[in-house]
């Protein structure tokens, strides 16, 4: 009795692909076609508990990083995405692009099947037989009449896919044409224990080689040690999020960097790298020494953002300062760039193509820079395939569409480094009718009677010629094994902890000088190109959020504001305040930036940490077409380009063009659609981000007892029971509501849930904000919503550039050097003011500590917002779209509110409780660090640490009980359950990181 | 030609009869400028309701309310109506108590305001809330789920406060119009308005019984009212006092609220009463006098708020609180200073000058200020509202509000549900207190009810006073 659903899909099917997944866990009806009617399992699939969850080990594909990721699946369906704690590479934990993945999945854009288009006539939706059928009859068309080249264009493939995309352009005649938007860079560097790092423009913690991995070293790096901290120095003419978490920031003039790397090590004399540079000699020198005397100096770079059209010297020169120390910790990585695929325009222009074949992670139509015009070039070619699942730029320029399936519907594998050889499984039936690129692959050489494409490998399926494929690279390893852990590694160090810190200093050892090799390279200063009155470099540099733009499309990237501007759903054009000024442009101007390419019409953002002669833009953004949430939004800064190459990497050089201002409107009205930045930027005297310098903190430790800095008194509300003063009660904890009680306060004794945050770790990615979406069901307001305030993002990053109440402050020179980042969420108050002001008890005490909210009982009266000091309740204005199939993601485990309704941030209580029913069941209490709320789960630093409290031995109670601890507004007695940890400064901090003059009595009251 | 005795309040009413008949007068068939005032008014409360429709429909987020501020014009319309409703209770309860006799025209008038000032403010917690089909959970209504409300929580005494007021109200109102009514029943040709009013009037037949009974009990009430008067604005002001959002959590807050709440409560006293005279021709019963008290009335309250004004900025200084400072400074040169310097010029600077006589004395001069106080009330409640909100202790949630079509049409649509009511109490209802007025006019003589049929408005001055004792006290 099986029934066909309208896309023709087997409802009741087991997935067979599952069977040997983790446990060969079965799920029904993933089609989205008709979920609406229920179909009782005729035989129960053993494997689902309803209201469990199935997780499965994979691999992240949004970037080339590769990070270790668990699915989790609910009744056959992916709902979150989180890191694998036992990679090496994500170790748990993941960005915010890994976590918005499941939103790629479910977006409601992507292609519903095969088309075959007949531009400007119509579309035909087709089925794959046809598809197929027809892309192998123009290949063997092609083939027989020779109109031209068959040409396959792929993203930098490894591994399995990389064998049969070589295979199969041999089996077919076709030629394969490799294009990454970014050079690749080295991934799996080792830094963690350095003590001093410096970054040429490579924005590590955004994009750059493995970001989730970097960040965690980078934690680890400048993770405060008694007296000691490694340093962290930024070269570029621009702080991207990487860039404003240095200690250092040093400016080079555009296309001297080189010198500066040399005069780092030693090899240019510092007085004539002065001269070149713009930069003081003094700080050169300093630098040098620091250079010198550093155990494990390490540099990286050059970033993609920042690649000239000759970067050969400065990458020579990086390679020289790493040489001495960490030659065997800086593997090269291989070129790739783009100079194959400009070649390949040049041949589709000049119509030697007669077929092209995108892969679909790549989009060149959006990423090539405005001089390469690839669209015109595509013009050329008769027949475009492109394997998009999305409808972007390039997709939208094929005849043929052959959507391929997400990474969570597929098997692939990947290998991001050296002897890591990772697996991507599906964790769910396909949302769509899509197809596995590789099957897709397969099938066309099949009608091409070319059955077997690779030698020795007879592949029905993808799937078939991936476990043939594997015997090869992970030998000897169980395949059930594989799957489970996700892929096959050796055992490094980086597994464990990594031995970092302590003994650093005090180590004898001879000075660093880098190696005479450098001296070779004959310096001279990059040319940049442009219109003699054009007056400013223009830095194009990737998005931390949409990366090259391929994850533009997520709601909740849109949503995100950007770590550093606080911009979300807009683009915007980076501008030193010094230069609006004399340029008459103020914040939300619109602006004509003018390159000899072309030029973009965006919003001026005054920031500080931009050279006064350098403009910078975002790539990521100004999609002409990439499904409903990203279109028209933003600019595409490509547009802005020429097509050079950088001679070294290949990649290309998107750092070297000058463009030109000019101002084309004031600032429109608040609400109108124009820029809005969230937040002040600086803190008013609020002293919510602290601070506290390195010597001092030294000196704090080293006295007996913790002691309140400043104040010098001893601490003894954080340190009794937990660090709270509770509400007293006689009565048992069992006898919930106790008598005497209303409804509940905090018991003593009993288990008290706090958190403590480390903002010294915090680099401000945000990627704890999109977990919180996707485990809460948190929905995308949209930007005039978020121009509002009304975003619902439970859990918040302020980035505070000052701590004065001097808002001009924000816009000196010295701006963004003490820039403070604080996660922001509600702070489960034992004295909570929202509680006693809810009329109807929707806001209440839980015994364990937490601040409840009972969405069915709350009327709206939002008091308890207005009474928030943090502002961390946010109210349903409406009630919220999830557009079909994203409701998919929605997990069942936690309520989906209506308008009218306030929320907030919960500790992940369905966390707790799930934890805490798991140990009722195994008879024990539940363990310290067992329960792990989405925030604290993903976040690529260990920004957080939660558990109880109340038990002094849990790691929150001893994180909490640092010499760095302080409370949010803690003169207002609200006793949090979050513990800060200010941020461990190198020099003084601003106001010496305490309450300006008159105002240090709130010390003493908290 | 005889000297009668006349009121010295009402110099113009000759007796009785002019009072009764006067008071029918407002009774007949409306015009046709009344029935334009009355469509208009029922159109916007249309809007509004359609207004309110729409909200429910998609939510609150058709207002300009954000997440600082989570309040706004719905709640200062709220403390708006709320003060407006304090007048009433003022003068007829508290001026009653303490005798004074030029209240026995206005005052009915001035009631009849504060219950459907009431009424307005009544709805405004309910149109607020995100859920208004559940507003209902804030009484306390036995459950199965063995809930109460949360009596900890500001807003339900705030339901305690307005729903006792409004009741206490709504009894003395009615007790006060039962005379009047039985009047008007006995006068009326019209077969169901002497239905209505026969109903209405409780059997009332003016027995001797009756009046001591009614006196007693009209006494006993305004003593409940009373201290009503000052308990409900003081509650609605612990909505703020009792929170601790800076520019909120303060003492000065309840006799603050009061008397914001009484000038706002005169000033509207006074811009319905400029009008109801001029259109009604009720010149004999609003005198100069009445504005004359009135003014001062006005003066004395915007000397307390302007007091009040200076007082929270000492105290902002005074405390040396970050955040107590920084809201207060916001409020005059913030986002937000048009409305904090229209709050201090119209409440404090503008009624004084109604210390002159002539400006006091003068219905149009006196209008256009009262106007004014409205106005600025509203603002006085919008500052505290929503510049507090908007610039609390998180610099990362400082977001200003907006105020959208919804707002402004349930806000605009409030006056025209208040002035229906009022409109339909002018036609329906006794507006002139005829039981009261009468106690301050000579009693009617046999011999001379004749000679003055004819000549209802004989010259000025032209009269011996009734003693009254009032003005010789006043003089003292």
């Amino acid at each position: 009795m099986s029934e066909v659903t309208k896309n023709g899909i087997e409802r009741r099917d087991f997935l067979k692909v599952l069977g040997v997944g983790t446990a060969g866990a079965a799920t029904v009806g993933c089609s989205t076609g008709d979920v609406e009617r229920l179909i009782p399992y005729v035989v129960p699939a053993e494997e689902i508990v309803p209201g469990l969850p199935t997780w499965y080990a994979s691999t992240c594909r949004e970037c080339p990083a590769g990070c270790g990721i668990h699915v989790e699946t609910h009744s056959g369906r992916v709902t979150k995405v989180e890191g694998n704690p036992d990679q090496p590479i994500s170790r748990g934990n993941l960005c915010a692009r890994g976590q918005a993945s499941v939103q790629g999945l479910y977006h409601p854009d992507r292609f519903q099947g095969p088309q075959i288009i007949e531009p400007g006539v119509r579309r035909l939706d087709v089925s794959w037989s046809v598809a197929e059928n027809q892309v192998a009859d123009k290949i063997r068309e092609l083939r027989q009449t020779g109109g031209g080249e068959v040409v396959l264009l792929t993203p930098a493939y490894t591994g399995t896919m990389e064998r049969l995309a070589n295979d199969w352009v041999a089996a077919v005649g076709a030629r394969r044409v490799v294009y990454e938007p970014f050079a690749q860079q080295p991934r799996g560097l080792n830094f963690a224990d350095a003590d001093l790092l410096i970054s040429f423009g490579a924005d590590f913690l955004e994009t750059w080689g493995s970001p989730v991995d970097y960040a965690w070293q980078f934690a680890q790096m400048r993770d405060h040690r008694i007296g000691t901290r490694g340093k962290f120095v930024w070269v570029g003419p621009h702080r991207p999020l990487t860039g404003i978490n240095a200690d250092q920031w040093i400016a080079p003039r555009p296309g001297t960097e080189s010198v500066l790397a040399m005069a780092i090590g030693g090899t240019a004399d510092a007085a004539r790298a002065a001269r070149e540079t713009g930069v003081g000699q003094a700080i050169i020198e300093k630098l040098q020494q620091e250079y010198a005397s550093a155990t494990k100096p390490v540099v990286l770079g050059p970033g993609a953002g920042y690649t000239t059209r000759d970067s050969r010297a400065l990458k020579s020169a990086i390679d020289a300062l790493n040489a001495p120390v960490a030659a065997a910790d800086v593997p090269t990585a291989p070129p790739t760039g783009s100079r194959d695929v400009m070649r390949l325009i040049e041949q589709m222009r000049a119509g030697s193509v007669g077929m092209v074949l995108i892969d679909g992670d790549i989009n060149p139509a959006y990423t090539l820079p405005g001089e390469a015009k690839f669209a015109e070039a595509m013009e050329r070619v008769p027949t475009r395939v492109s394997f998009s699942t999305y409808p972007d730029e390039t997709a939208l320029l094929a005849t043929h569409l052959l959507p391929s399936h997400h990474f969570l519907e597929d098997w692939d594998d990947y290998s991001p480094q050296p002897e890591v050889n990772l697996l991507v499984q599906p964790a769910m039936r396909p949302v769509f009718n899509t197809k596995s690129r590789g099957d897709v692959l397969l099938s066309v050489a099949s009608i091409l009677g070319q059955p077997s494409v690779s030698a020795g490998v007879t592949a029905n399926s993808y799937y078939d010629y991936l476990r043939e494929n594997w015997r090869s690279m992970a030998p000897g390893q169980d395949w059930r094994d594989v799957v489970k852990a996700g892929g096959a590694w050796p055992a490094t160090p980086a597994d464990g902890v990594v031995p970092a810190g302590p003994g650093l200093e005090g180590v004898p050892r001879e000075p660093i000088t880098a190696s005479a090799a450098v001296t070779a390279t004959s310096f001279a200063a990059v040319e940049f190109e442009g219109a003699e009155d054009a007056e400013f470099n223009l830095v194009v540099y990737p998005s931390y959020r949409f990366f090259d733009g391929r994850t533009a499309n997520r709601p909740w990237l849109l949503e995100l504001p950007d770590p550093v501007t606080k911009v979300s759903w807009q683009s915007f054009v980076e501008i030193h305040p010094r230069t609006a000024r004399e340029m008459g442009i103020e914040q939300g101007d619109v602006v004509r930036v003018t390159s000899p390419y072309g030029a973009v019409d965006t919003f001026a953002y005054v920031y500080p940490g931009v050279r006064p002669d350098t403009v910078a833009i975002q790539m990521g953004l100004g999609h002409e077409a990439f499904g409903r949430f990203t279109e028209g939004h933003g600019v595409n800064p490509n547009r802005l380009l020429g097509a050079q190459v950088d001679a070294g990497s290949g990649d290309l050089a998107r750092y070297g063009v000058r463009v030109s201002i000019s101002k084309l409107g004031d600032a429109e009205g608040e609400l109108a659609q124009g820029l809005f930045e969230a937040g002040e930027r600086s803190q008013n005297d609020r002293e919510i981000a602290r601070a506290i310098s390195l010597a001092e903190v030294a000196t704090l430790e080293a006295l007996p007892h913790p002691v309140v800095p400043g104040a010098q008194e001893q601490i003894s509300e954080l340190r009794g029971n937990g660090g709270f003063t509770p509400i007293p009660s006689e009565t048992d904890p069992a006898s919930y509501p106790p008598p005497g009680t209303h409804y509940g306060e905090y018991v003593e004794g009993a288990t008290r849930w706090a958190m403590a945050i480390d903002i010294s770790r915090c680099i401000g990615c945000s990627a704890c904000v999109t977990a919180c979406y996707a485990e809460n069901n948190i929905p995308v307001v949209g930007p005039s919503e978020v121009r509002r305030g009304r975003e619902l993002s439970w859990l918040r990053i302020e980035r505070y550039f000052k701590v004065g109440q001097d808002e001009e402050a924000a816009y000196e020179d010295d701006g963004t050097d003490d820039v403070r980042f604080l996660p922001m969420l509600c702070q489960h108050c034992g004295n909570a003011p929202c509680e006693p002001v809810c009329p109807v008890y929707a806001a209440y005490h839980t015994p364990d500590g937490l601040n409840g909210q009972v969405y069915n009982r709350c009327v709206g009266t939002r008091y308890c917002a207005n009474n928030c000091p943090y502002k961390v309740r946010y109210f349903n204005w409406f009630t919220y779209d999830f557009i079909e199939p994203l409701n998919l993601q929605l997990n069942p485990d936690v309520a989906v509110r209506e308008k009218g309704v306030m929320e907030k941030c919960t500790f992940c209580v369905q966390r707790i409780r799930e934890t805490e029913r798991k140990g009722q069941l195994e008879n024990r209490p539940v363990r310290d660090g067992e329960i792990v709320p989405a925030c604290v789960q993903t976040c690529p630093t260990e920004v957080f640490v939660f558990g109880n409290i109340a038990d002094p031995d849990s790691q929150v109670a001893q994180a909490a009980r640092s010499s760095r601890g302080y409370r949010a507004l803690e003169v207002l007695n609200t006793q949090p359950a979050i513990v800060y940890l200010k941020k461990v400064t190198l020099g003084e901090p601003e106001h010496g990181g305490h309450a300006p003059a008159g105002e240090a009595s709130h010390e003493s009251i908290g | 030609m005889a000297t009668e005795t006349r009121s010295s309040f009402h110099p113009d009413v000759t007796g009785y009869k002019q009072v009764n008949r006067d008071m029918m007068r407002l009774l007949t068939k409306p015009g046709k400028g009344y029935l334009a005032l009355l469509g208009t008014s029922i159109a916007l409360v249309a809007i509004a309701g359609g207004a309110f429709l729409y909200m429910i429909l998609f939510g609150l987020g058709v207002t300009g309310l954000t997440n600082p501020a989570n309040w706004a014009t719905f709640i200062t319309t709220f403390v708006f109506w709320v003060g407006i409703g304090h007048a009433g209770t003022l003068i007829s309860a508290i001026l009653y108590l303490f005798r004074a006799p030029w209240r026995q025209s206005i005052y009915r008038f001035a009631e009849a305001m504060t219950v459907f000032a009431v009424l307005t403010a009544g709805l405004f917690p309910i149109i607020h809330v995100g859920r208004p089909w559940f507003a209902y959970w804030l009484l306390p209504l036995p459950s199965q789920r063995h809930l109460w409300p949360n009596f900890r929580s500001p807003l339900i005494w705030d339901v305690f406060a307005v729903s006792t007021y409004l009741t206490v109200s709504v009894t003395f109102f009615y007790i006060g119009l039962i005379p009047d009514i039985a009047a008007a029943r006995d006068s009326t040709t019209v077969a169901w308005r002497k239905k209505v009013y026969t109903v209405l009037a409780m059997g009332w037949r003016g027995t001797n019984r009756e009046w001591k009974n009614w006196t007693r009990a009209y006494l006993y009430l305004a003593a409940l009212a009373t201290p009503l008067v000052l308990s409900v604005h003081s509650v609605v002001s612990w909505d703020f006092a009792v929170s601790i959002v800076p520019g909120w959590h303060t003492t000065i807050f309840a006799p603050y609220f009061v008397a914001g709440a009484i000038l706002s409560g005169v000033a509207m006293v006074v811009s319905i009463m400029v009008p109801v005279t001029k259109i009604f021709r009720l010149e004999a019963y609003f005198t100069e006098m009445h504005f004359d008290r009135l003014g001062k009335l006005l003066i004395l309250t915007s000397l307390i708020v302007g007091y009040a004004y200076g007082m929270e900025y000492f105290m902002a200084w005074y405390s040396g609180e970050l955040y107590e400072r920084n809201v207060f400074w916001d409020r005059l040169t913030g986002d937000y200073w048009w409305a904090g310097w229209s709050m201090v010029t119209f409440n404090a600077i503008i009624p004084q000058l109604l210390w002159f006589p002539k400006i006091r004395k003068n219905m149009n001069a006196f209008f256009l200020v009262s106007i004014i106080v409205n106005i600025g009330m509203w603002y006085e409640r919008f500052v505290i509202i929503v510049p507090s909100l908007s610039h609390s202790y998180e610099p990362w949630k400082w977001v200003n509000y907006h105020m959208t079509w919804v707002e402004a049409a349930i806000l605009v649509g409030s006056f025209g549900w208040f002035f229906m009511w009022f409109l339909l109490f002018l036609r329906f209802l006794p507006g002139l207190s005829v039981a009261e007025i009468k106690e301050v006019l000579p009693p009617p003589l046999r011999r001379k009810a004749e000679t003055h049929e004819h000549s209802a408005h004989p010259p000025a001055g032209n009269y011996k006073e009734l003693p009254s004792g009032y003005k010789e006290m006043e003089q003292r």
